[in-house]
């Protein structure tokens, strides 16, 4: 069994590469898979320290996690048709519809 | 130990399939790489002794919701058009402030963990809290079936109607016509209307065509 502080650093390096998807990259599908990538990164501590506390919990709420990771993906993905049907492009530069 | 050394290789992997989600220009390999570190995931929540959630990864992530990404790049037919992705200038801002926000995490989570004050500099004091020994039957699926509608049946309930609140979302938003469809989509007209009586009709369609 690996230290609950190793878990938590492989979880805290899994979430900022999720941040840096999000943040770098300009298409908006590798946007939505940053986001689940930052899901995950909270489901992997939540598991850890459920774990090392025997408690249960965690798991309920990374049953949870794992809901609102798929409502996500599916009003996101919706998102991004209608986008793409309007602008004809997932590139992020392109949605700036809200700007004037 | 065999275990823990398996254990630190998943979880490798799991942030080399991080990397290459965020290196790779091609949006497919974006996503097959995120995939790996989803199943690299799943075995790391088996070793940690949550079975359940290691199937119900596999099952909704990996089967999913990368189905479901990787069928709409494919549906939009994709290319790289993130070519200059990392010729932004965010990234010399964005670099930096990563780093700084990993290592401050990093630094916190462990003497979080290992209950000590953060003082500059030093790992080699670092204890680690003992694993907890696990009660009869954890993380199966009668125990957190238990726990889920009993303790909490609340949240439970809640997400029931975050999932009915995000079928009506996305339903709203891809059922209507967008403004440079419904220019061109009247003379597609009823077929473009009823998409969602096209699986039934799918039958008597297939009847014309022998006919024909």
């Amino acid at each position: 069994m690996i230290p609950l502080a190793h878990l938590v650093f492989f979880a805290s390096v899994l979430f900022v590469l999720g941040a840096l998807a999000v943040v770098l990259r300009r298409n908006v599908i590798v946007v939505l898979m940053g986001i689940e990538l930052m899901l995950n990164a909270v489901n992997l501590s939540f598991i850890g320290f459920s774990r090392y506390f025997a408690d249960q919990a965690g798991h309920v709420f990374v049953l949870m996690v794992f809901v609102v990771a798929a409502v996500e993906v599916g009003v996101g993905i919706a998102i991004i048709v209608s986008l793409f049907k309007l602008r004809h492009t997932v590139s992020i530069d392109q949605f700036d519809q809200l700007r004037n | 130990m065999t275990s823990s050394a398996f254990m630190y290789l998943f979880l490798a992997a799991a942030v080399a399939g991080g990397v290459g989600m965020l290196a790779l220009r091609h949006p497919i390999h974006a996503a097959v790489s995120l995939l790996g570190t989803m199943l690299c995931l799943a075995a790391a929540y088996a070793m940690l002794g949550a079975h359940l959630m290691a199937v119900f990864q596999v099952i909704i992530y990996a089967g999913a919701i990368m189905v479901l990404v990787v069928y709409i790049i494919m549906l939009l037919d994709l290319g790289s058009d993130d070519a200059r992705a990392f010729r932004s200038v965010k990234v010399f801002v964005g670099i930096p402030a990563a780093t700084v926000l990993v290592s401050v995490l990093a630094r916190l989570a462990w003497h979080r963990a290992a209950g000590t004050e953060p003082r500059p500099g030093l790992l080699s004091s670092i204890g680690d809290p003992a694993a907890a020994a696990l009660p009869e039957g954890f993380g199966t699926v009668a125990s957190i079936g238990r726990d889920l509608l009993g303790r909490y049946v609340v949240p439970f309930e809640v997400t029931s109607v975050l999932l009915l609140a995000g079928i009506v979302g996305a339903v709203y938003l891809t059922g209507r016509d967008s403004a440079g469809l419904k220019a061109q989509g009247n003379a597609v007209g009823e077929g473009k209307g009823t998409g969602d009586g096209g699986q039934a009709e799918g039958a008597p369609a297939g009847g014309e065509e022998f006919a024909a």
